[in-house]
């Protein structure tokens, strides 16, 4: 796969990478305005109702999240642009270097929600990145039982439920996938009609 | 065929908990006025196709009522 790893020379300290049309870009290179719209992104009902904190954050706490990002080496967090637009977000969190695994979290910009169908190319390439970029071999993640957008493209793209439990008002799915199982996929494999066929056997009654 | 439309709309919004629709406007942004996710579009599609045999979403991405309308006409 051919990938860029790219340095903002403009700002110190500052990385992000280019996959194709894909630019993934670390938050503490973000301008103090990129972070702030991504505060917006994160405090929209449509994206935070599916957060395990569905709670608003204040835009000071957010701020202070990203610089403690600085000397967290157990998590991090990246814009995603598609065409140099940004598009949404992804984050690796709790990661373990011995077995190279973490928990992912992901989510569309809420303008943005129909920028791929159902979104399967989105997803794919955040697992591509978390996979074969940043070298994870495995990736935990929890879905709400109701957030069917995100179990049923975890599932299209190889996730496997591994338990459930309950937060006292939600109940939350732990899923996991491999980067042995995700690199099986044939990428021919992954158009819409495929992912309807999917939801058509397990999701709809 | 717009019943039915209505009816498929009116079947994915409660199984979401959302009031029913009695009409369905052409200019009906199927996101923003009806409240569909990414996964709700997918269910729309497969029981779309069902019924009428015609998949919407083949030619790209469909967004409002009127253009379901415009390929199954």
């Amino acid at each position: 796969m051919v990938y860029v790893k790219q340095q903002y020379y403009d700002r110190p300290n500052s990385w992000g990478y280019i996959i194709d049309r894909y630019t993934f870009t670390n938050y503490l290179s973000l301008s103090h305005e990129e972070k702030k719209e991504i505060w917006g992104w994160r405090n929209h009902p449509s994206v935070r109702k599916w957060m395990f904190n569905s709670n608003e954050i204040n835009m000071s706490d957010h701020m202070d999240f990203i610089d403690n990002l600085e000397i967290n080496y157990s998590k991090s967090y990246w814009r995603i642009s598609y065409n140099d637009i940004p598009i949404g977000c992804c984050s690796i969190d709790k990661v373990e270097y011995e077995s190279k695994s973490g928990e992912i979290g992901l989510y569309y910009r809420p303008d943005k929600q129909n920028h791929s169908p159902f979104g399967i190319d989105f997803v794919y390439n955040i697992y591509n990145f978390m996979f074969n970029i940043l070298g994870f071999n495995t990736l935990y993640g929890e879905i709400k039982q109701n957030n069917t957008n995100s179990l049923s493209l975890a599932e299209f793209l190889g996730g496997k439920k591994i338990s459930e439990y309950s937060d006292g008002d939600d109940l939350f799915y732990n899923l996991c996938i491999s980067s042995e199982t995700f690199n099986q996929i044939k990428t021919e494999s992954l158009n819409p009609k495929n992912y309807l066929n999917f939801i058509k056997q397990n999701y709809i009654k | 065929m717009e019943k039915k439309i209505l009816e498929i709309v009116n079947n994915i919004r409660e199984s979401k908990g959302l009031s029913l629709k009695y009409k369905l406007e052409a200019t009906d942004n199927l996101r923003n006025d009806l409240d569909l996710t990414s996964f709700d579009l997918a269910e729309l599609t497969v029981k779309i196709e069902d019924e009428f045999d015609i998949d919407i979403f083949e030619d790209g991405l469909v967004s409002t009522v009127g253009e379901i309308l415009e390929k199954l006409r």
